[in-house]
């Protein structure tokens, strides 16, 4: 997820063209990071030090990790970490971009320092997004003063990731009073809290969450579109109400609708998660304890 | 095989469960949209089993699964919702379910379940 948020950022900044990007995304699906890069990106090891023993790894049929340990470089336990991170897809971003001497490590580390400040990310914060734990990850995106909206929203993004699409760019979200949509699917929920669950989008882009959740190409929100996004709106707030049963906590949920060319609203705001998907920007919707117009 | 009446509000459920269910070799007799023509479409196609969802208008599942057990205490009625709230699980159940799947589910949840349901088959020689 990250990766391909400063992926996206480096063309964005012309720091790499889009032919290079088209070029990473391909081989992001095949590419093992080597422990080498992971142990220099982790300053455990210096440019040096990896390329010696990548001398020596040529000339012995052994592997790099116990040649380090041998070589007094690393220890064994710091070398079972490093195996650890080698399917990071943050670190295969950066493999890739080296190997194909498009960046260089100095250039990458100088430019993500960019993004953090641009982004407004604490130092922990980008520890947090190259990890690739989306346990982690989501609470970066969706922090609210309300325990109930955050656990309601981190679940729908992770059904979002598990069930439509593997790698959503979020963005930040936001608490606003007003929304309008040309396309919206919605569920409510009542009994001990009223919650609302929704999906917007400006255009047709809620087909990118229809099409894989039904199995089935949609290219415009169509009657039958709108039942897979409502079916999929239905499978998160089953999963979500159920856990609360199991905390005594009660709740009903309604059948879900949808609606076109209107607005939300609401006195004390709701709130508004932007989930891109294959470039394409449609939003989560979130309202807890109170009733959410649309007029 | 068996014949199996689909009720769920949602289409893309019918749809990805009359696939399943007919790629296993079973039959599906019909469909309904809600409880209500739930309840009608039993009573005029009396199938060896039917999967029910719960949150849907007119008529909720759990409301259907009753009257059609009242009509039919032999009836067979699988729950496949995303309803799995403790309340909703035990009002099925005490209400007569064989059987609670919850959605999302995979292609061999329903499998397992409904071979489950039907058994042996000794109750399509009974239906025959």
């Amino acid at each position: 997820m990250f990766e391909q948020h400063f992926a996206n950022y480096l063309v964005e900044k012309q720091r790499i063209s889009e032919t290079q990007h088209a070029l990473v995304t391909e081989q992001q699906t095949s590419a093992r990071v080597k422990l080498g890069l992971i142990a220099v990106a982790e300053r455990l090891l210096t440019h040096e030090q990896a390329e010696r023993l990548n001398a020596l790894q040529r000339q012995t049929d052994r592997r790099f990790g116990d040649l380090a340990v041998e070589n007094g470089y690393l220890s064994a336990d710091q070398v079972d970490k490093l195996l650890e991170m080698q399917g990071n897809p943050y670190l295969k971003l950066v493999q890739i971009l080296t190997e194909n001497e498009i960046l260089t490590m100095e250039q990458i580390e100088s430019f993500l320092r960019d993004y953090q400040l641009q982004h407004g990310f604490s130092h922990d914060d980008l520890q947090v997004l190259k990890s690739g734990n989306l346990e982690l990850i989501i609470p970066l995106f969706v922090q609210t003063d309300q325990a109930l909206a955050t656990k309601y929203m981190s679940l729908a993004i992770r059904s979002v990731i598990r069930l439509i699409n593997n790698q959503p760019l979020l963005g930040k979200m936001e608490k606003v009073t007003t929304y309008s949509f040309g396309n919206l699917a919605f569920q409510e929920t009542t009994g001990d809290h009223d919650l609302w669950l929704g999906f917007g989008s400006k255009g047709d882009e809620l087909t990118e969450i229809a099409t894989p959740f039904a199995k089935e190409a949609f290219s415009k929100m169509d009657e039958d579109a709108f039942d897979s996004v409502c079916e999929f709106i239905n499978c998160i707030n089953g999963l979500f109400t159920t856990e609360l049963s199991y905390h005594d906590v009660v709740l009903d949920m309604q059948p879900p609708l949808f609606a076109q060319n209107q607005s939300l609203s609401r006195a004390n705001g709701f709130f508004i998660v932007p989930i891109e998907l294959n470039g394409r920007q449609t939003d989560l919707i979130v309202g807890i304890d109170g009733k959410v117009e649309i007029n | 095989m068996a014949r199996i009446l689909i009720v769920d509000d949602s289409r893309t459920t019918r749809k990805i469960l009359k696939q399943i269910l007919e790629n296993i070799g079973h039959e599906v007799v019909g469909e309904a949209v809600n409880g209500e023509e739930g309840i009608a479409r039993y009573k005029e196609l009396n199938p060896d089993l039917t999967t029910m969802d719960i949150t849907m208008p007119i008529v909720d599942g759990i409301e259907a699964l009753r009257q059609i057990r009242e009509y039919d205490p032999h009836a067979k009625v699988l729950m496949v919702s995303a309803a799995g709230q403790k309340h909703k699980v035990l009002e099925a159940m005490k209400s007569g379910a064989v059987e609670f799947l919850l959605k999302p589910f995979e292609e061999e949840d329903i499998v397992e379940r409904i071979k489950s349901v039907l058994g042996d088959g000794s109750m399509l020689q009974f239906r025959t």
